[in-house]
């Protein structure tokens, strides 16, 4: 709810952008959508794609630099927004930067779109707030590359 | 027969093989002959010289080694004669000299020293240089590097099209590069093979339809209007993702697909498939992906479903090794063993009980059976 509040806000002031002066770039407070925790996950795609990070309708996407529409980007539960001085950043479970919003970087993944597999990975709130097309962020770490919930893990996370 | 004609026969017989020996003459080296013929010399020079310049390749690397920073240039002149010059941006003969030891001193009356403006680093940082502007100004040009003349050669077909190009996007030809007119630009003649850089991912395996056409499949989750080789598009045609799943082709113009795939130091054949019924736990296969490049692991499992595939059934394969590893570009690399082509790559996990990475490949029979086309077993 209190993302649709905040969802609402962002239009109204979208609407009101062109009498007001532009709000300040942290006014709002963008929409990272993650894996929905309860998902079970057990591989993670290899293409890449190059482009900037973006805040578009209110949601975290990559503007491919070789063209095509805005992916939203989806990310393990353990990455973060946070709020820096110098603009949003996305951070990583030890709090370090993955990249900022206006940087231009290269993200491991794939485009997910397949209504099937976007299903099982995103939570219905997330599909609702940020329609796709989706790019899921394979991640670097290890500990992030674990499959997640399957019936039998061989070893439980340390 | 007599006594006596038995015997002069056998020693006729045994002597036939001598007498024909002693009368041959080894056949020439083509190689010799080719060179002969094209520096105007007999074949005793011609053999001599060649000994020459594949010395002249060991001081070649030398110097290279030694003094990469002032080394300017090294060819080798044949006509009208033979002389191996060294070209230097400081010092002279002198430094030269202390590597004419053992086989390089036979070169010591071939040798001539230069002096040059820039070096070979320079040269190449130059041509990088001019290479990235024509990249962003999408200008076709052929880049070059002119040892002799010591100067990175811009070939165009206008070179006055070229400087107001340039112009435009602010940038002018730097010192020590030029431009020259050329009746046209070299053409992409070569070809196209599995485990090189595409766009998004990596080429996998050559394809080739059954009506003749030829491509080059990857993976499917790879974007279809986005993969570029050496700056070529890569019309997609067609691909399959789900189920046992995720390849798709591409039609590769101007580079024909060959039953090759890069290991990251020189290209393997592929003459044949293994398909999934016929792979195992504990084979040792091998992948080639643009990012992590050459790696090898043990198949762990041939009956992973992997959760980024709608629908998918137990029919994939993992690998896993304590060096193999995966990165974003990887996909779509070939996996293979010996001559044999056994997956296309689709994803990566870790592995928390073996402490290692897992790669997941699709098996080689999805590309039959999920996309029509016939993976190239020979050229």
């Amino acid at each position: 709810m209190k993302r649709k509040l905040q969802l609402g806000t962002a239009v109204i002031l979208g609407a009101l952008a062109g009498c007001t002066p532009p709000p300040a770039r942290d006014s709002i407070t963008p929409h990272i959508v993650m894996l929905n925790p309860s998902a079970a996950i057990n591989s993670w795609p290899l293409a890449v794609i190059e482009g900037e990070i973006v805040i578009e309708e209110g949601c975290i996407k990559v503007k491919p630099g070789g063209g095509g529409a805005n992916a939203v980007l989806i990310f393990v539960p353990s990455f973060k927004l946070k709020d820096l001085e110098s603009g949003w950043a996305i951070v990583n479970r030890h709090g370090e930067t993955w990249g900022k919003i206006g940087e231009t970087r290269r993200i491991g993944g794939a485009i997910i779109d397949s209504a099937e597999v976007i299903s099982r990975y995103l939570t219905p709130t997330d599909r609702q707030i940020c329609p796709g097309p989706y790019w899921l962020v394979t991640p670097d770490e290890p500990v992030d590359l674990l499959p997640r919930n399957q019936p039998s893990p061989p070893v439980p996370l340390p | 027969m007599s006594q006596r004609t038995k015997i002069i026969g056998c020693i006729a017989l045994l002597l036939l093989p001598t007498v024909g020996v002693a009368g041959a003459s080894p056949p020439d080296d083509p190689r010799v002959v080719a060179y002969a013929k094209e520096v105007g010399r007999s074949k005793t020079e011609a053999k001599r010289m060649l000994g020459l310049q594949d010395v002249a390749g060991d001081l070649q690397a030398e110097i290279s080694r030694l003094m990469p920073e002032i080394l300017g240039g090294f060819y080798i002149e044949h006509v009208p004669r033979f002389q191996v010059i060294v070209q230097l941006t400081d010092g002279d003969r002198a430094l030269i000299e202390p590597l004419l030891s053992g086989r390089l001193n036979s070169l010591r009356p071939f040798l001539r020293v230069e002096h040059v403006q820039r070096s070979l680093h320079q040269l190449e940082a130059t041509r990088r240089e001019i290479a990235s502007w024509l990249n962003e100004a999408d200008i076709r040009a052929d880049l070059d590097i002119d040892i002799r003349e010591n100067l990175v050669t811009v070939n165009a077909i206008d070179p006055m099209n070229l400087y107001a190009a340039l112009a435009a996007a602010g940038r002018s030809l730097p010192t020590g590069s030029k431009a020259q007119a050329v009746r046209e630009l070299t053409k992409p003649l070569a070809g196209i093979a599995g485990g090189l850089s595409i766009t998004q991912c990596t080429s996998g395996f050559s394809v080739i339809h059954p009506d003749g056409r030829r491509g080059i499949a990857t993976a499917a989750h790879c974007d279809n209007n986005q993969q570029y080789y050496q700056g070529t598009f890569l019309p997609w045609v067609y691909g399959v993702t789900g189920g046992d799943w995720d390849v798709q082709w591409h039609s590769t113009p101007g580079y024909t697909p060959t039953n090759l795939v890069w290991n990251g130091v020189n290209y393997v054949s592929i003459t044949g498939l293994t398909y999934r019924g016929s792979q195992f736990v504990g084979e040792f296969v091998c992948k080639n992906g643009r990012v992590t490049g050459y790696g090898c692991g043990y198949i762990r499992s041939t009956t992973f479903a992997p959760s980024s595939i709608s629908n998918p059934n137990a029919t994939w394969v993992t690998v896993g090794s304590s060096t193999i590893y995966g990165e974003g570009g990887d996909s779509g690399a070939p996996f293979w063993k010996g001559s044999s082509a056994y997956g296309i790559l689709h994803g990566i996990y870790y592995d928390y009980g073996y402490g290692e990475y897992r790669l997941v490949y699709m098996p080689i029979d999805g590309v039959a059976n999920g996309l029509g086309v016939y993976v190239l077993v020979s050229p």
